[in-house]
């Protein structure tokens, strides 16, 4: 076995090395943590951590990219580099809330779908494909006209759609372990339904699981930005992505970096995501997601 | 023009170089065109185009004769006679009688919306009288001293082609679509969501300029990437008067263009709730006047006149000169905090301003930075337009401080004053200041009862002195309409009345 005396590489270090070895993957991690790492330090890492809120500069405004602005200036005279990197925090808090509530969710109903089957799965994949039916910012819209257009409701809008996706996804993985013989060697030792559930086929999922949230972050971040560019997202001054660019967009195209910058902020993040996700289902070879 | 008509020059004739065409973007749609139904200011631009009044107004306030070429009141000011020109016409060619003015007065009054506020309570069913073809009167249930000014608000119908197409409805459903009118303009198109575009009635019975406007184009785009891309094209002659001033700069720099500018009688207010804590306190509502930096709203984020008082100075024999008007102070500001029932604890405020509009965010932004360096904490309240007029039902639900523009619907200060502070009009986004002032109320009422205008002019004084006093609305600024016009087209004067310096019988083409 050990012909040239080394130990074998631990499972996690082959990962790592195969993941190191693919480029995009890499590039797609270090944006992401970088716009992680950026969000968390935003008060100490931008120059003008103030103009995130009520400043007003009204002889600076408009300025164009320098040295000390290097996104220059909005309609008010703030520092638009600082106020993108804290407009990072709306963005990727709104992943964290609507992945953290729909995930959960559409996980544990894949599971019960794909693992009992009969009319339990009807049930649940019916009404889940009632819910990929309608497009989240339709949903998004709808909700804000209800109730009052705000970050929250915005979050709750996107989520109360987002889990169908993850509910589909273990369906279909879970439909094709439960005939496995590791399944049916715990049914036949007496396994509890939920140890079944929980212990045995939810492991064989978190890959697949990774690889979508990762994904999904990228998207949910867009789909917020689009929110807020249409005026149904966090209210002023606190800043965020998709405002900055919607009001910088009536100032096309004399003060172009008022919105393209913001604007590439997104693009940023959203790509960091996606192929931090792209690296990721090369290196699980998950085939089902996407 | 030029470039256009030699392009197609070969197609049409030369029949392309007679025209006269206007392209004007407006910033909302048109929500009808029926004179019983217009409220806002493109429905009356439509509307003062398509449609003839009796008399209408001039860019003085003065009211000049239309279809009526004379009129005589009564003494006591409780009947008006009016006198039809004879040779006045429809656009379908038959004359405009009395009948035809009972007839549309009837209808407003039935339909009861749009201008019919106006009437309402002043002249009832009835009252109006065809005493033959070319004489009709007016009886007032009381005297009303601004009855006159609203009369350019009454559009007479074609009352045999609205009973011909009358439907179940007093024929809503086809003027909502169709023009029974005597207007100088015919509607040609209407796509409700992008454009109308009307075309002068050669038959018109009235005066044109020499050169008139052969055809108007209306585009709806708030966008102002767009109106620049219309202008760039050539394609825009007129821009609205709600552009941002990159934009005017940008057309001006394109060559074509001039920047006309006037001040009107549209006022640009910080209405304070009254009702509503912490603004209840007159301290706290002086102490916010002091904290608004009053130039550089009007001459960096919003180009305006100065206002002293809560009517704006085009009303220049209404208008009380003896007060100073608020300023820029700051160490006042924080006095009038100190004295106020909220002092020493952090005060929490609402800034409402309608979204998406920049120059609100901006001046919100504004007062945002000065009063926090007072102890406030600043809640910002962005609403859409409709969402505004809702919460403005209240005064629970009206937030502290609302920036809004209101302008006379009539050429008289009883339309600013009634509907904004008299404690019958409450309720509405015009009033979101809820003031409930029973000496107001009755000053209101008194100047409306008397046909002194001597009198009026002092108690409308007394009015401005009590709400400086009171500082219910913070004046911010008289808005200067502006257009960026092509150097071709002449004949844009204000009105102080909604939309009619948009009669397009008053422009010509100069090139």
């Amino acid at each position: 076995m050990s012909v040239s005396g080394q130990k074998p590489l631990s499972n996690a270090w082959q990962n790592w090395w195969r993941f190191s070895r693919n480029p995009t993957a890499v590039v797609g991690a270090i944006i992401v943590i970088t716009s992680v790492t950026l969000a968390l330090l935003a008060p100490y890492v931008t120059p003008f951590p103030e103009h995130v809120g009520a400043v007003v500069d009204f002889a600076n405004r408009h300025q164009a990219p320098s040295a000390v602005h290097w996104f220059g200036t909005d309609n008010v005279g703030r520092d638009i580099f600082s106020r993108a990197i804290f407009g990072l925090r709306v963005s990727l808090l709104l992943a964290v809330v609507v992945l953290g509530l729909a995930i959960p969710v559409g996980v544990v109903l894949g599971l019960l779908a794909g693992y009992f089957g009969g009319w339990v799965e009807i049930v649940i994949m019916r009404v889940t494909d009632i819910a990929l039916a309608i497009p989240p910012l339709v949903m998004a819209l709808a909700v804000a006209a209800v109730l009052t257009p705000s970050l929250t409701n915005s979050m709750l809008a996107i989520a109360l759609l987002w889990w169908t996706w993850h509910t589909r996804l273990i369906y279909s993985i879970t439909r094709q372990l439960r005939s496995q013989e590791f399944v049916e060697a715990a049914e036949t030792l007496g396994a509890s339904r939920a140890h079944i559930l929980f212990r045995e086929i939810l492991p064989n999922c978190v890959s697949a699981i990774a690889v979508k949230t990762s994904l999904d972050a990228g998207f949910v971040i867009l789909i917020g930005a689009a929110l807020s560019f249409l005026g149904l997202g966090i209210q002023p001054p606190t800043p965020d992505l998709g405002t900055m660019v919607a009001s910088g967009a009536s100032f096309l195209p004399d003060y172009w970096w008022e919105s393209v910058l913001p604007g590439c902020a997104i693009l940023f993040v959203a790509m960091g995501f996606n192929l931090l996700g792209d690296g990721l289902r090369d290196l699980f070879d998950v085939e089902d997601v996407r | 023009m030029a470039v256009a008509a030699l392009g197609f020059g070969g197609a049409t004739g030369s029949m392309a170089l007679a025209q006269n065409v206007v392209t004007m973007n407006t910033v909302q749609i048109f929500g009808t065109i029926d004179p019983a139904k217009i409220s806002d200011y493109t429905d009356y631009m439509a509307a003062v185009n398509l449609y003839d009044s009796l008399l209408t107004v001039d860019s003085g306030g003065n009211l000049i004769p239309q279809l009526a070429e004379s009129w005589t009141v009564s003494a006591d000011a409780s009947e008006v006679v009016f006198t039809l020109r004879a040779d006045a016409t429809f656009s379908d060619g038959t004359p405009v009688t009395a009948a035809d003015v009972v007839y549309s007065f009837e209808r407003l009054l039935r339909i009861n919306q749009g201008p019919a506020n106006l009437f309402a309570g002043v002249v009832e069913s009835g009252n109006v009288v065809a005493t033959d073809d070319r004489t009709v009167t007016f009886t007032l249930s009381k005297t009303f001293a601004p009855f006159m000014a609203t009369v350019p608000a009454l559009m007479i119908v074609n009352s045999a082609v609205v009973e011909a197409n009358l439907g179940t409805d007093d024929g809503q459903t086809w003027l909502a679509a169709n023009v029974a009118g005597s207007g100088a303009y015919l509607l040609e198109s209407w796509d409700r969501g992008s454009r109308m575009v009307i075309k002068r009635n050669p038959d018109y019975y009235g005066e044109m300029p020499d050169n008139p406007i052969d055809e108007v184009r209306w585009i709806v785009t708030n966008d102002e990437a767009t109106v620049r891309a219309l202008a760039a094209s050539g394609e825009l002659t007129m821009s609205s008067q709600f552009q941002s001033p990159d934009t005017y700069a940008a057309l001006v720099d394109m060559g074509r263009f001039r920047m006309v500018s006037e001040p009107t009688a549209t006022a640009f207010y910080l209405k304070l709730n009254s009702q509503l804590a912490p603004t209840d306190d007159v301290h706290i509502r002086r102490a916010i006047a002091y904290a608004t930096d009053f130039d550089t709203i009007r001459e960096v984020i919003f180009p305006g006149e100065a206002m002293s008082t809560p009517l704006p100075e085009a009303f220049a024999a209404f208008h009380n000169d003896d007060i100073e008007g608020p300023r820029y102070d700051m160490a006042r500001a924080a006095e009038e905090v100190a004295m106020s029932a909220y002092a020493g604890q952090p005060i929490p405020l609402t800034l409402g301003y309608v979204a998406g509009t920049l120059f609100e965010e901006e001046i919100s932004l504004l007062m945002q930075s000065n009063l926090e360096q007072l102890g406030f904490v600043i809640t910002q309240q962005p609403d859409p337009w409709n969402r505004v007029t809702e919460i403005a039902a209240s005064p629970e639900t009206t937030p502290n401080v609302n920036q809004i523009f209101f302008g006379p619907t009539y050429p008289s200060p009883d339309s600013m004053f009634f509907t904004q502070y008299h404690s019958d009009a409450a309720g509405t986004w015009a009033s979101m200041e809820w003031l409930q002032d029973p000496a107001v109320d009755d000053l209101i009422d008194a100047a409306r009862a008397t046909g002194d205008v001597d009198e009026q002019a002092a108690i409308y004084k007394d009015i401005q002195a009590i709400l400086m006093d009171q500082m219910v609305s913070v004046p911010l600024l008289a808005q200067t309409v502006q257009h960026a016009m092509d150097n071709c087209l002449d004949g844009f004067a204000a009105v102080p009345m909604q939309s009619f310096d948009y009669d397009f019988a008053r422009y010509s083409w100069s090139c």
